[in-house]
């Protein structure tokens, strides 16, 4: 890790790596990483923070993976009460550019809000089962 | 909506306004299918997908498949219990533009008057919001119809009421502004209009910044505006102005841009500033076609206008090869009018298609000598369109006299039986008030009738019929020596005209013949007679020298024709 990297890069670039090892079946390697990339993103990311929710789900994916399973399902309980806040505050942004006539960003703002809402009702149908759509 | 659906809708809609009609389509699609299978194909949410998906289809000219999703969207709005009237009326509004797209005037009438009436006295912001835009919208169909003493009230109650609901900078107060700066302007009213549209463009500013789509838009009304008060100078600064503006909220691709380029063109080729002129407007034809169907409204027109610069420029092949493109396009959509409307409004859009056809006649008669081919066109593009007035007129009828369709019988009976009433109230001397609702109430029953019955003829498939047309086929018919000679009357275009130096466009009206000859060497030639108010003259003159009545001009020998040119 640089010492210059912005916290947002590491933490993009830390979540690249996790999904690497998931796909590679490192899972102890995946479950270390994912664990610092959540907790730093929990520590140094605003609320509504798009990387705080994708640590938090790779985190319970790992767990899921490495067979704890309770932790994992806290751990997409926590993912799922990130996205929701994240894509209030992506829809909220939405609007805002709308009104003001920022036709472009609003459009990027919007696409944006269906990724979240997709990983939302991804989420809800792992944690809850079929049929939840929020 | 669930959250996916939700977020695919607005996505959508963002789209549409965006003119990146693939990607609403997509995305609607998908909030369509969510809607129906988390709430079922009578509900509410279902209905405003149905809604976007009718706007999506009017923005790319295909106000017919509109027509349906509205009717089944209104359907489903009029049978739920507690649904805001603000939405029901903004779906009537959307009706009332589709059916106005397609020349169903007295129908967008009846939705916008409906949507107002549910709105007026609301006290709620979104109503009243909902409240000003159909005001807007009705005063824009009475201007399309020629109303416009009617527009003009409308536009000053919709800027009252969003004066009175909206802080004074807010961007409706704008738009409101802006309509009826606009009206002021095209009503001999510059000074006022020109003030409000400043006024109103401020106010945008003022709101929603310079970067904002809604004051490159603003600007592209003024610019628009400019051009009709034939302020060249100040119409082209705007229109470069507003380009520039509208690039910072929408991609170099989106019509909007193209439709910007398109009045810059305008002002351009007013000017006299062809070559500027073609090139804006191929990078706008080259748009539109990627983002439009080839029928569309806006496309059509900026290829027209590119044919026009063409001419223009004396590049008369690529001008020709554009001119038959945008005849067969209009063709096109007016076999869908023709099916849809009743007889008056077919023929109030056959009317529209005259300064097109005007056009075309002053290409062929201008450029004769050089392109045969170009006179044979023209020949059919003539037949075809006094094939057009005609069937919009009788085809129904033939058909039914014909047996084809003996179950229209009756809803024929009835047509006539109201057209033999309509006739006899019109000659009859009176005329009171009573009289004069029977005849509104008898002219709007047959209005319908005829609709119903275009709706219910599949032979009226004019646009087959009409394509099979062919000279050569009506030249093997005449025997001998025998010529068919079809007479024109048109208002010629000066495609060179310098707008801007008070060169004329067009007029005046000259006639021009057509002569199509058969036996073994079948031809078409075209020979321009001339001025219409001459000829006119000289063939009264000869009537009276006749009939033995007074001349007009007082010289009953002047009745040469003036002297033709065949080529």
């Amino acid at each position: 890790m640089e010492a210059s990297e912005p916290i947002e890069q590491q933490i993009a670039r830390m979540n690249q790596q996790v999904a690497a090892y998931q796909r590679a079946g490192n899972i102890k390697e995946g479950v270390a990483l994912a664990d610092e990339a959540f907790f730093t993103a929990v520590r140094e990311l605003p609320e509504a923070h798009f990387l705080r929710a994708q640590s938090a789900r790779n985190r319970g994916i790992m767990q899921q993976m490495s067979g704890n399973i309770a932790e994992a399902a806290k751990t997409f309980v926590v993912a799922l009460d990130f996205y929701k806040k994240t894509l209030d505050a992506c829809a909220q942004r939405r609007r805002e550019l709308e009104s003001s006539g920022k036709l472009q960003e609003a459009m990027e703002a919007a696409k944006e809000q269906t990724t979240l809402a997709r990983a939302i009702e991804q989420l809800q149908h792992v944690l809850f089962g079929g049929g939840a759509h929020g | 909506m669930g959250e996916v659906g939700q977020a695919l809708f607005e996505e959508a809609k963002l789209a549409l306004r965006l003119g990146q009609y693939r990607e609403a389509k997509t995305a609607l699609d998908e909030a369509g299918r969510i809607a129906r299978e988390e709430f079922g194909p009578r509900h509410i949410n279902y209905a405003s997908v149905l809604q976007m998906q009718a706007k999506l289809e009017r923005e790319q000219g295909r106000p017919l498949i509109a027509l349906p999703l509205l009717q089944e969207a209104i359907d489903i709005l009029r049978n739920s219990p507690g649904c805001p009237d603000f939405i029901l009326a903004g779906v009537l509004n959307n009706f009332g533009f589709a059916n106005q797209a397609v020349g169903m005037y007295r129908e967008a009438e009846k939705q916008f008057r409906e949507a107002k009436e549910l709105l007026k006295g609301s006290a709620a912001l979104q109503s009243q919001q909902c409240y000003t835009a159909t005001l807007a919208n009705l005063a824009e169909l009475y201007n399309e119809v020629g109303q416009d003493e009617r527009a003009e009230p409308l536009l000053r109650e919709a800027l009252d009421v969003d004066q009175s609901i909206y802080a004074p900078d807010h961007p409706e107060v704008g738009t409101s502004m802006h309509n009826l700066g606009l009206y002021l302007v095209r009503h001999d009213r510059q000074e006022e209009g020109f003030r409000l549209l400043n006024q109103a463009s401020k106010v945008v500013e003022k709101s929603l910044g310079q970067q904002s789509w809604q004051y490159a838009e603003n600007l592209s009304i003024v610019a628009r505006s400019l051009r009709e008060a034939r302020r060249y100078v100040e119409a082209e600064t705007y229109c470069v102005f507003a380009l520039e503006t509208l690039r910072k909220s929408r991609p170099e691709n989106s019509p909007d841009i193209a439709g910007m380029l398109t009045d810059l063109a305008l002002v351009y080729a007013c000017r006299g500033k062809f070559d500027q002129a073609e090139g804006a407007l191929r990078k706008a034809v080259g748009i539109f076609e990627g983002t439009l169907p080839h029928h569309h409204k806006d496309a059509i027109e900026a290829r027209f206008s590119l044919f026009a610069v063409l001419a223009a420029r004396q590049k008369k092949d690529a001008a020709f090869d554009v001119l038959k493109d945008v005849i067969a396009s209009k063709s096109e959509v007016m076999d869908g009018i023709l099916r849809l409307g009743s007889e008056k409004e077919r023929l109030v859009y056959v009317a529209g298609l005259q300064w097109h056809v005007d056009a075309a006649l002053s290409f062929a008669v201008q450029n004769r000598a050089s392109n045969p081919a170009l006179v044979e066109w023209a020949f059919e593009l003539i037949l075809k369109r006094r094939g057009l007035a005609a069937e919009a007129l009788s085809t129904q009828r033939d058909v039914v006299r014909g047996g084809a369709n003996a179950e229209l019988k009756d809803k024929l009976d009835r047509l006539n039986s109201l057209k033999l009433g309509i006739a006899r109230q019109m000659l009859s001397p009176s005329g009171n008030a009573d009289q004069r609702r029977r005849l509104e109430t008898s002219q709007s029953e047959k209005a319908n009738l005829e609709r119903e019955l275009a709706e219910s003829i599949p032979e009226i498939g004019l646009q087959r019929k009409l394509q099979e047309l062919d000279w050569t086929k009506i030249a093997a018919e005449l025997a001998g020596p025998a010529a068919l000679i079809e007479f024109v009357l048109y208002s010629e275009w000066h495609f060179s005209a310098i707008v801007a130096r008070k060169e004329k466009l067009k007029g005046p009206e000259r006639y021009a013949v057509f002569v199509l000859r058969g036996s073994e060497a079948p031809s078409v030639q075209l020979i321009d007679l001339g001025e219409v108010a001459a000829i006119d003259k000289t063939i009264m003159d000869f009537r009276a020298c006749l009939t033995g009545g007074e001349t007009r001009s007082g010289n009953a020998t002047r009745f040469a024709f003036p002297s033709l040119t065949v080529c």
